[in-house]
């Protein structure tokens, strides 16, 4: 568990905007929605430092934010509105070849991450995405240890069943 | 079956990261958005306390001229964002018919407390809006049809309005620059197109790297396009592409008649 966690509402965007961000964007957020969404993050973020005790780790903290908002945005724009934003950025970008095969992954994982439930995407985004510790994962979910890396295997599943029939469909 | 992910998909999602990652200026832009919008609601006492201490000699004035200049550009962001397309889009801001709110306030995020920011700050009303869907995302009154608003709006309907000590905003440049955005949205929406691009001008020539520049030259291209000077907004907005080449007003740019997304 954190401890002695930063309370400075600079330091804690310095450090963890980014992740904010492609939070935001793993869990559904439409591109065009991203400011609107980094700024009610970080409103609350910023009404809500003061009383975050630390029993959470900061990053799992502003995830719960994010995913809170994220699943606003996501009842609000409708699943299709989030697929055509994904389409059309990747469509309409001019970039080198790395940057357009991240942004193809980046478009493709979020396209199948948006067709799982709720559990599974948080897991997925945290410990796949976000390289988080599962043992944290399973603090911030309020789960034991075992449960945690049982609903992630199940999650590993479907994702993976989901790239292969992504997959299959183009051959 | 392995309990991992298989090989692809764990690639996948190392791409993926740095595919989700944001561009260079997208966390500038996203940070002068939420200063905006904690400066708008910093009336707010269980905030207060956050605010640099240093700004408390600053005057009730001075609040409400920075929190009249915030709100009018975060609805001028707000409004240009997304008056080009019809995207449902209940996150951003609509221009107020009762203008009382700093650019993005008074939502309900989630359930947990202290979730919703409350202005206590009455302004003087915004310029009318003009046939502009109405954006509000989180007032109550946010479907109502935006038109001109109404004289003198009674004080809102707030749960905090007894405004407690404020750490009150200074104007700085990112004021002084929303202040711009707002001003050239108004004139723009007034169907003062070359006032709009005068605005634009006089604020790059002020800041040519500030950090709503993006927001500017987009409204820029939109008063070439309202003036017909579709070469010169073509012009810009390739300038647009190739400054902010992933920035979220690019598909507005490329919505309006310079198109240059057709033509990259």
């Amino acid at each position: 568990m954190s401890t002695d966690p930063p309370r400075d509402f600079d330091a804690v965007y310095a450090e963890h905007a980014a992740f904010v961000w492609r939070a935001l964007r793993a869990l559904g957020v439409a591109p065009a929605q991203l400011d609107d969404a980094m700024q009610d993050v970080f409103v609350v973020v910023h009404q809500k430092l003061e009383s975050f005790d630390g029993e959470a780790r900061l990053t799992t903290w502003l995830f719960a934010i994010a995913r809170r908002i994220a699943s606003h945005y996501r009842r609000a724009a409708g699943r299709a509105a989030r697929s055509e934003a994904v389409d059309h950025e990747i469509a309409s970008e001019t970039s080198t070849f790395e940057e357009t095969s991240r942004r193809e992954a980046a478009a493709l994982v979020t396209a199948i991450l948006a067709e799982l439930d709720d559990d599974k995407r948080d897991l997925l985004v945290l410990v796949e995405l976000e390289q988080v510790p599962v043992p944290e994962v399973a603090a911030y979910l309020g789960i034991p240890l075992n449960t945690a890396y049982s609903r992630l295997r199940l999650a590993r599943r479907a994702f993976d069943a989901a790239l292969a029939r992504r997959r299959g469909g183009r051959r | 079956m392995s309990d991992e992910l298989s090989f692809e998909a764990r690639m996948l999602f190392r791409e993926a990261r740095h595919g989700l990652a944001p561009e260079h200026g997208d966390l500038a832009r996203a940070r002068a958005r939420v200063r905006a919008a904690i400066a708008g609601g910093a009336v707010v006492a269980s905030v207060a306390s956050i605010a640099r201490p240093a700004a408390a000699a600053t005057s009730k004035a001075t609040i409400i001229a920075a929190s009249v200049a915030i709100a009018g550009a975060g609805a001028g962001i707000g409004w240009w964002a997304t008056h080009r397309t019809h995207e449902p889009t209940p996150a951003i801001v609509a221009p107020e018919p009762a203008p009382r709110a700093p650019a993005r306030a008074t939502r309900v995020i989630d359930d947990a407390p202290h979730t919703t920011i409350v202005p206590s700050i009455t302004v003087t009303p915004l310029p009318a809006p003009v046939a502009t869907a109405p954006r509000h995302k989180s007032s109550p009154r946010a479907e109502e049809p935006v038109v001109a608003p109404p004289p003198a709006p009674p004080p809102p309907d707030v749960s905090v309005v007894d405004t407690p000590a404020v750490d009150p905003p200074a104007i700085d440049p990112l004021a002084r620059e929303l202040a711009r955005v707002r001003d050239a949205d108004a004139a723009l929406r007034a169907g003062d197109a070359a006032g709009a691009l005068a605005i634009v001008r006089a604020s790059r020539d002020e800041d040519p790297d500030g950090q709503l520049a993006a927001e500017l030259a987009a409204i820029e291209i939109d008063a070439l396009c309202a003036l017909d000077r579709t070469g010169d907004a073509a012009t810009a907005a390739a300038a647009f592409h190739r400054r902010w080449p992933r920035s979220t007003l690019g598909a507005r740019v490329r919505a309006s008649c310079a198109d240059p997304g057709g033509n990259p």
